[in-house]
């Protein structure tokens, strides 16, 4: 776990704790105001978790070739991710909202 | 490797998947943009990780040509690119987390002041129907012109 030094490890971790974070306050935000469509966007928020929890214990192992696999994990959560992300937001379009 | 089968999956090019996987982001950004629904500062976050995505291409090419490494294993431009995702999820989570943003007619203005969420009926009369003032307040909503929402039609 040597290849990241100690402020890169924090990166890293504030960053995967602020996505966790802002995945339940989507969830509020949503129950705030009665639309549960917002539900979603925190549900497609979920694939890029487990992207960066792939390259995370990628950086533990001090990014093996060996581990390779793990970088092509993190890239197709990454693509399913975004493809999550694209159809939640189609959800709360205003025209579609009404239904 | 064997362990969790990745052993298969190490012999696919993950970068036409990062590349395909900016396709659907840029859709995500346009919809939620045209949506009106997003936190300002959230939409900000999510418009900011395209600069994390540019820095760290930036920075994986500085790694490889001149260190001729993988960009992991350059810790000061791996860290200095990865910061840019850090500031680009604290805006999202901000964004999503304060209440006194201005997305929608000021209900969460209402709100804010400590007092009940606006129903959507309340909310579909304006800010200025629930004032609640305390002494020496300034009216939140400057006198109009006399018509009001209750008036008959």
């Amino acid at each position: 776990m040597h290849a990241l030094s100690l402020p890169t490890w924090w990166i890293h971790v504030a960053s995967v704790l602020e996505w966790m974070l802002a995945m339940a306050a989507v969830m509020r935000w949503g129950e705030r105001r009665a639309e549960p469509q917002w539900r979603w966007l925190a549900l497609a928020m979920l694939p890029a978790l487990v992207s960066a929890m792939a390259a995370c214990t990628w950086h533990l192992f001090d990014n093996p070739i060996e581990l390779q696999g793990l970088v092509v994990f993190q890239a197709g959560t990454t693509l399913l991710g975004n493809v999550a992300l694209a159809a939640a937001a189609w959800t709360l379009l205003p025209e579609r909202i009404q239904s | 490797m064997t362990v969790l089968g990745l052993g298969a999956l190490a012999a696919v090019d993950p970068s036409p998947l990062f590349v395909l996987s900016l396709l659907p982001y840029l859709a995500f950004l346009r919809w939620a943009a045209a949506s009106k629904r997003f936190p300002p500062l959230a939409l900000r976050g999510f418009q900011f990780t395209l600069v994390f995505v540019a820095v760290t291409i930036a920075a994986a090419v500085v790694a490889e040509q001149r260190f001729g490494l993988q960009l992991a294993d350059v810790d000061p431009l791996h860290g200095g690119a990865e910061v840019f995702l850090t500031v680009a999820n604290l805006m999202v989570l901000w964004g999503f987390s304060r209440t006194d943003s201005r997305t929608d007619n000021g209900a969460d203005n209402l709100a804010v002041r400590g007092q009940q969420p606006a129903d959507p009926e309340a909310q579909a009369t304006g800010p200025g129907s629930e004032q609640v003032l305390s002494a020496g307040d300034p009216p939140a909503v400057p006198p109009q012109d006399g018509a009001s929402v209750f008036d008959p039609p």
